[in-house]
């Protein structure tokens, strides 16, 4: 019966596949990306690097590294202590060659960064700043036609507004026109409504036009008069001129910020101060100058003076024609909102009242409690006095003659009946009202019958409750006129809380009536304020516009461009934020521009590469001038630090203050912004013809960066072999020891081997990581007779796993020798082997492929092993690859994944691979499921 | 020939007893009872296994029985005693040790003499040697010569004298001092015998700083076990009072004295500790010593020691509310994640074994290849790149990018939430533990016939019909053992808890440091070792051995089914 299989089946067994093996998929793609992939918003990256097997595998002296390593040198530190000066002088010989590597490959990958960029700068650049403009003309044709549409629907809206509201929306541009110098299209839009700033605008610029002619006869003159003088005082005052006349000239004028106190003084004092250096004659044409040169500039001043006084006037209309609109309004608004805010800082004093008095009756209420306590005690003791009483007088009838008295109950009396007029309004206190009640239900007892038991009063029971009663008394009344004052109290609180909880919701109904009375306002205030910012929004549009429109139509340089898109993006982010936004039509998407921020952002990157090269450049001749000085002096430096004399060596912190103040605060930043911006930008079509040149610039910082980063790595290496060291040879001991004992379990038959194997079950069941208490403080005890088996070190690990694993190994074993025929031990022993010679030289080569592979899983067992590994290794350089990649990857390193993902790969690598060789073994079945899962 | 053979035999044997009886009296010296009975033990089997002739057998166990009875029999019977102690940060001694700590306590005596000092050494080779002396000074700026300190009992002592005229002489040995020409006020050297010894080190004089290095590594573990002799002004010693500045007049704290004592209301002379500040005895009871306040009676901790508590560790996790509260909700999480994890590694496992039991699919061998990878990898290794590079909340790329950028949804904080963390760990465990469902599954799917399925298909039996009364009973059989020890084995699954979550998020409240994802045997092990409180070895054991005995019932279970029992007897 064969069925064939469908490719569907295929298809969904490989995308299983992917997603079960893409943890794998990620460990190796990470390890080899460029880039921090724990920052990246990227998956996978294109930018591949080997570094990080490098590092791991091959780990070589930086530049930082090889400092560090100078200065412990130098210091005398470990292990260089108990080196004679000839090593150290050899070592110190070979850091200064390293050191001179990297300084030539410094040289060599700046110099190809700056040549790379600067031909990017020459030869690229303009042309694609070229292809940037015709871009930006391109498409600002859309932009233009919507600005234009925009213009157009918001002044339909703006004509149905009525006059008040146009004029409150001139604000903004007037507020922009006081600043700087107007542009011609808002002086004309606001011109139509107030003409006069358009007048006094206009006499204004021909002022500084007439002006400025005039002045540039006097710079002239002036030129011409201290032609002669060669005194830095007659070059300023030129100079003073000279700004004068372009001051008037480019219509940036403006008196009172800085043109009088700046321009003014200076030529005033410059021409003071020529008194004594130029002849009279010129001296006095000079001052002459200067007086029609102020007079003219006088003239102008009152030319602006009267413009800004228009533009101060316009403004202030506009101020009324927005408080006209909504001073009522927002006055009323803030008095409401006073008066609300009153009430509610009201309601919350009421409310703290409120739980104030609140605590107040519970206090009272339960000290009321505690009283009744008292009170209901003794009332059990005076009833069963009456009660006594009253069987003692049963046998007897009042009569009318019976006189005297026994007891005065009265004050207890009064005090009753004030508990419970009181008391009776609160269910709360409902149980010690009814015994109170009893109470006086016996003392009405005792003092209408006083008459009948006084008479009777020589009874013996009588004569036990009059003894008794007076106590009894004393101690309600004292019980009943104290919690009397708490209940007072009570009822007074009682009272003043009912009186806030009806205060309260009227209140709260005064608030809401208030806020709704608000929201309408609000509302009103709201419509209005739209509208003037509908009317303002038109204005700023209608200027923008027309702004855009000639700047469009002159667009030619990447300047142009600039200065185009600055200002329409402003234009953009006004519109967005404006509450109008969502009634207009959609913006055109911003991306349309990406070839011009593209080629900007380039142009960016290739300035500031050039810039931060010529930089390194020069801390890289500083970094070496310095070490060759140090190396000059080495001699001399060594021979004081042997002779013990302490001291600093003034040129490694020279270097130190040099890398941290340079590299590290100014390079190092520049150069990761370098790396990833060339990245971006290589992916970009446009850049097609770059790509070479921007990858090799990348590459180049990248290989910078790397010989000049402060790097951290982890022993890698060191954790491996002592993982390797450990688990081998616990592995080959145990499995040689499990042999052994196996035998005889196997092949003999002696005392004791049925309850041996039960306990050897018994104790393959009980992980060794459970007595890990036991076996530490072991460890900790056998260290001090014995070190290299004591804690953290290997020989006292490879010891536990020797002993955790020798049980289970000898179970598995005996189970492989019970299969292995005796006929052959039984043919060497017939030929006059001894016992333990069928056992080496029969059984052993016949079971050697098992033990091979009981071995390799041991050792895959050991490998893996955290717990144990965990408490006995404490010292880094002890750790096992499990210990050691945990402690990696929860300190710093938590985002340096490539680092922690190449460790992981290379960590993983061969024990998958003797993994999946033995898969035949595994799948047989050998490890009876014990060895993972 | 063969009496060569005793001879070397028995000499052996001598020199393996004479290891052992050595090892024997030092753990008895060293209190450990425990480990010197295992000895003994052990030193009987092998004179046994090696002497007698009829042992032969045994000769092939004892390198194994060694290790097996020092690293598994003896922890294991460890273990059981330190359950039955209160052996816990603070009650880290025991008596004896508690006792003997205390008397090398040592405290300043009230209104003490002082000392400056400063350190002269011998150089050879222009290097320092360990041969050095101090030179005292007191207020009134005499000298005095200590001698380099002579080791004697448990302390170093060392005599000194007051220099006269510069010079002194100590046990027949003359000092001198040898003052700086150029400032007199200043002690360059002294001579000893004609020996040079060089001012090394003050702690005054921040000139010297540079020595303390050396100071430190090589004299300072000397001299603050010394005790300074002078017939004169009694014993001085360094005090933690004033860290190494000065040597100061102290004495020991508590000394042994005999008291009457009243013990069962009798009157008894006994040798007790007493204060020797006070002059209190100093109080035994609850597993501690206390100081007694002659003025109020309060009584004040010094320290504790371990003693047999019996079932108290018990106890406690059944009824200390404190402990008893984390204890039951790890206790329920391990049983909770054994199953889970069993139930969706053998689900996952079962799928891919069917499909891939087909002989007729094309490439199975390369799928199961790939499918074991998650097994293959140390667990330690991908646990870690799970949880750095797939559950971290901030940087983990499930969040980050699988979550917020393509599906925009909220970052979940999976490794700090008790459910989503118990979720993380289960996928996890899946990926590391299906291969191995999925590889014995396709060994007990191979061992059934196909003649089965051809009877069920004649008698007109669907697909699922024939998978749940053919194939699933017959896996069951072979498999049921597996399953069983798979459970065991991740009841102790240490790795993947540890290393994924840690534990943590640690439970509210709790007073012992367990987490919301910690199992019995993770929460054993930061009881143990990582407590931040504590740490509570005894309380620790005690769970240990509630883990073998659950560990061993589920096992003997599977003993039993899979026949073990009856290999013993075979």
């Amino acid at each position: 019966m064969k069925r064939r299989i469908h490719p569907v089946r295929h298809v969904v067994m490989i995308a299983v596949l992917i997603v079960i093996l893409f943890p794998l998929l990620w460990i190796f793609t990470t390890s080899i990306r460029r880039d921090n992939a724990a920052i990246s918003p990227e998956l996978f990256s294109n930018q591949i690097t080997w570094q990080n097997y490098k590092d791991l595998l091959f780990p070589t002296k930086n530049v930082p590294a090889l400092y560090n390593q100078l200065v412990n040198i130098y210091n005398l530190g470990k292990p260089y202590n108990n080196m004679s000066r000839k090593e150290i002088q050899k070592l110190l010989n070979n850091d200064f060659k390293s050191y001179n590597d990297y300084f030539k490959e410094t040289e060599k990958l700046s110099d190809n960064i700056s040549s790379n960029a600067s031909w990017i700068v020459i030869n690229f650049l303009p042309k694609a700043k070229n292809f940037a403009v015709n871009d930006v003309k391109n498409n600002s044709i859309e932009d233009m036609t919507y600005v234009s549409t925009v213009n157009f629907y918001l002044s339909r809206k703006f004509k149905t507004l009525s006059d008040n509201y146009k004029i409150a929306g001139l604000k903004d541009i007037l507020v922009s026109m006081k600043k700087a110098t107007p542009n011609t299209y808002s002086l004309d839009l606001v011109g139509s409504y107030f003409p006069n700033i358009l007048k006094t605008r206009k006499t204004f610029r021909t002022m500084m036009e007439r002006t400025a002619v005039k002045i540039h006869a006097t710079v002239k003159e002036v030129l011409n008069l201290l032609r002669t003088v060669n005194n830095p005082t007659a070059k300023t005052l030129v100079e003073a001129y000279q700004k004068t006349y372009n001051s008037l000239k480019n219509g940036t004028f403006t008196y009172s910020k800085w043109f009088a106190p700046v321009y003014l003084k200076g030529i005033n004092l410059n021409t003071n101060k020529l008194s004594g250096i130029v002849s009279a004659d010129v001296f006095s044409k000079l001052q002459k100058v200067k007086t029609n040169t102020f007079e003219a500039i006088g003239k102008v001043h009152v030319a602006e003076s009267n413009y800004i006084n228009a533009l101060n006037t316009a403004t202030s209309k506009v101020e009324d024609a927005r408080n006209d609109l909504l001073n009522t309004l927002e006055s009323s608004l803030t008095a409401l909102n006073d008066e609300y805010a009153n009430l509610d800082s009201k309601i919350k004093d009421l409310n703290s009242d409120f739980s104030n008095y609140h605590l107040a009756m519970s206090n009272d209420a339960s000290q009321i409690s505690i009283f009744a306590n008292n009170i209901i005690s003794t009332s059990r003791a005076l009833e069963d006095t009456v009660l006594i009483m009253k069987d003692a007088l049963k046998k007897f009838k009042p009569t009318t003659s019976d006189t005297g008295s026994f007891v005065d109950v009265s004050p207890q009396l009064k005090y009753i009946k004030m508990w419970l007029s009181l008391s009776t309004k609160y269910p709360n206190f409902n149980a010690i009202t009814k015994s109170i009640k009893r109470i006086m239900t016996n003392l009405e007892y005792i003092q209408s019958n006083e008459a009948f038991m006084a008479s009777h009063s020589n009874l013996d029971a009588m004569m036990n409750a009059k003894g008794a009663l007076p106590l009894i008394l004393l101690k309600l009344k004292s019980g009943i006129e104290q919690s009397l004052i708490a209940l007072q109290n009570y009822d007074s609180l009682a009272q003043k809380y009912a009186e806030i909880s009806e205060k309260i919701p009227q209140l709260k109904s005064k608030m809401s009536n208030i806020s709704s009375q608000m929201t309408l306002l609000q509302n009103k205030v709201d419509a209005i304020r739209s509208k003037i910012s509908l009317a303002s929004l038109h204005f700023k549009t209608n200027v923008v516009f027309k702004r855009l429109s000639d700047m469009q139509k002159k667009l030619n340089t990447y300047d142009d461009a600039g200065i185009f898109l600055a200002t329409l993006n402003s234009y953009y982010s006004t519109l967005q934020n404006s509450n109008l936004y969502p009634s207009l039509p959609s913006m055109p998407k911003s991306s349309r521009y990406d070839r011009f921020y593209e080629t900007q952002k380039l142009d960016d990157t290739m300035v500031l590469s050039i810039k931060t090269i010529s930089t390194m450049k020069k801390i890289n001749r500083q970094y070496a001038d310095y070490l060759n000085t140090l190396k000059r002096r080495t001699p001399s430096y060594l021979e004081m630090k042997f002779l013990g004399i302490p001291f600093s060596i003034n040129e490694l912190s020279t270097i130190n203050v040099l890398y941290h103040d340079q590299y590290v605060t100014n390079i190092s930043p520049n150069l990761s912004i370098i790396s990833r911006k060339t990245s971006d930008m290589m992916g970009k079509g446009d850049f097609g013809a770059i790509n070479g040149r921007l990858n090799s610039i990348n590459n180049s910082s990248f290989n910078l960066r790397q010989i000049w980063m402060v790097k951290y790595l982890p022993p890698f290496l060191r954790w491996v072999l002592n993982s390797v060291i450990v688990a081998l040879s616990a592995a080959v001991i145990t499995v040689f020891l499990s042999a052994l004992m196996a035998y005889p379990f196997s092949r003999m038959r002696f005392l004791g081997r049925k309850y041996g194997l039960m306990g050897i079950l018994l104790i393959q069941m009980f992980p060794l990581m459970m007595a890990m208490v036991a076996l530490y403080l072991l460890l900790n005890f056998i260290g001090k007779f014995f070190p290299p088996l004591g804690l953290d070190s290997l020989g006292g690990l490879a010891f536990l796993y020797i002993g955790g694993g020798i049980a289970f190994d000898t179970w598995l074993i005996k189970g492989f020798f019970d299969t292995i025929s005796t006929s052959l031990e039984e043919a060497a022993m017939v030929d006059g082997a001894t016992r333990f010679q069928t056992f080496w030289k029969v059984v052993i080569p016949l079971s050697v492929p098992i033990l091979a592979v009981v071995t390799i899983l041991a050792f895959v067992g050991n490998f893996g092993d955290y717990i144990l590994a965990s408490i006995v290794m404490t010292s880094v350089d002890k750790y096992t690859l499990a210990v050691g990649l945990q402690s990696f990857s929860t300190s710093a390193y938590q985002t340096n994944w490539g680092l922690l993902s190449t460790a992981a790969l290379l960590g993983a690598i061969p024990i998958l691979i003797l993994f999946l060789s033995l898969q035949k073994f595994i799948v047989g079945g050998l490890t009876q499921g014990s060895v993972k899962g | 020939m063969v009496s060569i053979r005793k001879i070397i035999l028995w000499f052996f044997v001598a020199i393996v007893d004479a290891l052992l009886g050595w090892a024997t009296i030092t753990l008895f010296v060293n209190d450990s009872y425990g480990l010197a009975v295992i000895v003994i033990v052990l030193m009987v089997f092998i004179d046994y296994a090696l002497i007698n002739p009829k042992a032969y057998p045994y000769k092939y166990m004892v390198p194994a029985v060694i290790f097996l009875f020092i690293l598994t029999i003896y922890p294991i019977y460890y273990t059981v005693e330190l359950a039955f102690e209160n052996y816990a940060t603070g009650y880290l001694w025991s008596q004896k040790q508690a006792i003997n700590i205390m008397l090398n306590e040592i405290v300043t005596k009230p209104n003490p003499k002082f000392f400056n000092y400063s350190v002269y050494t011998l150089y050879k080779d222009y290097k320092p040697t360990r041969n050095f002396l101090i030179l005292l000074k007191n207020s009134k700026d005499e000298l005095y010569i200590a001698t380099q300190p002579v080791k004697s009992g448990k302390y170093e002592t060392s005599q000194f004298k007051v220099l006269n005229d510069g010079k002194v002489t100590i046990n027949g040995i003359n000092y001198a001092l040898i003052r700086s020409l150029k400032n007199p006020s200043k002690i360059i050297a002294i001579s000893v015998n004609g020996r040079i010894y060089n001012y090394f080190y003050s702690p005054s004089d921040s000139e010297t700083l540079p020595n303390l290095r050396f100071f430190n590594v090589n004299y300072s573990s000397i001299l603050s076990n010394t005790e300074f002799v002078n017939p004169q002004m009694g014993t001085f010693f360094f005090t933690t009072t004033y860290g190494f500045s000065k040597i100061v007049s102290a004495q020991h704290k508590y000394a042994l004295a005999v008291r009457m004592v009243t013990e069962n209301s009798k009157s008894v002379e006994k040798t007790v500790l007493v204060n020797t500040i006070t002059h209190q005895i100093v109080q035994n009871h609850d597993s501690a010593f206390w100081d007694v306040n002659p003025k109020t009676g309060n009584e004040t901790y010094i320290m504790g020691y371990y003693k047999f508590v019996g079932f108290n560790n018990f106890k406690r996790l059944l009824t200390d509310p404190r402990v008893t509260g984390p204890f039951f909700s790890v206790f329920l999480w391990t049983f909770e994640w054994a199953a889970l994890s069993v139930f969706f590694t053998f689900i996952v496992g079962l799928t891919f074994a069917l499909i891939l039991n087909n002989k007729e699919m094309r490439f199975r061998f390369i799928y199961r290849t790939l499918l074991i990878i998650p097994w293959a990898i140390p667990a330690f290794i991908s646990v870690i790149v799970w949880r750095i590079g797939f559950f971290n909340v901030s940087y983990g790329i499930i969040n980050r990018i699988f979550l917020e950028q393509w599906l925009h949804l909220p970052a979940l904080n999976w490794l700090g939430d008790p459910l989503l963390a118990k979720i993380a760990l289960l996928i996890v465990n899946t990926w590391l533990g299906f291969p191995y469902m999925m590889v014995i599954s396709l060994g007990a799917l191979q061992s059934i016939p196909g003649e089965l399925y051809e009877a069920a298909s004649i008698d007109g039996a669907s697909k699922w019909y024939s998978f749940k009364r053919i194939t699933f009973p017959l896996l069951m059989t072979p498999l049921a053992p597996l399953l069983i020890a798979s459970f065991a084995f991740n009841f102790n699954n240490f790795n993947v808890i540890y290393l994924l979550t840690g534990g943590n998020p640690p439970i509210p409240n709790a007073v012992t440091p367990a987490g919301a994802t910690d199992i019995l045997l993770s929460y054993t092990y930061k009881l143990a070792f990582a407590g931040t409180t504590g740490r509570d070895y005894s309380l620790a054991a005690a769970i240990s051995i509630l883990i073998f005995l659950i560990i061993a019932s589920i096992s003997a279970v599977n003993f039993k089914l899979s026949g073990s029992f009856e290999e013993v007897n075979r």
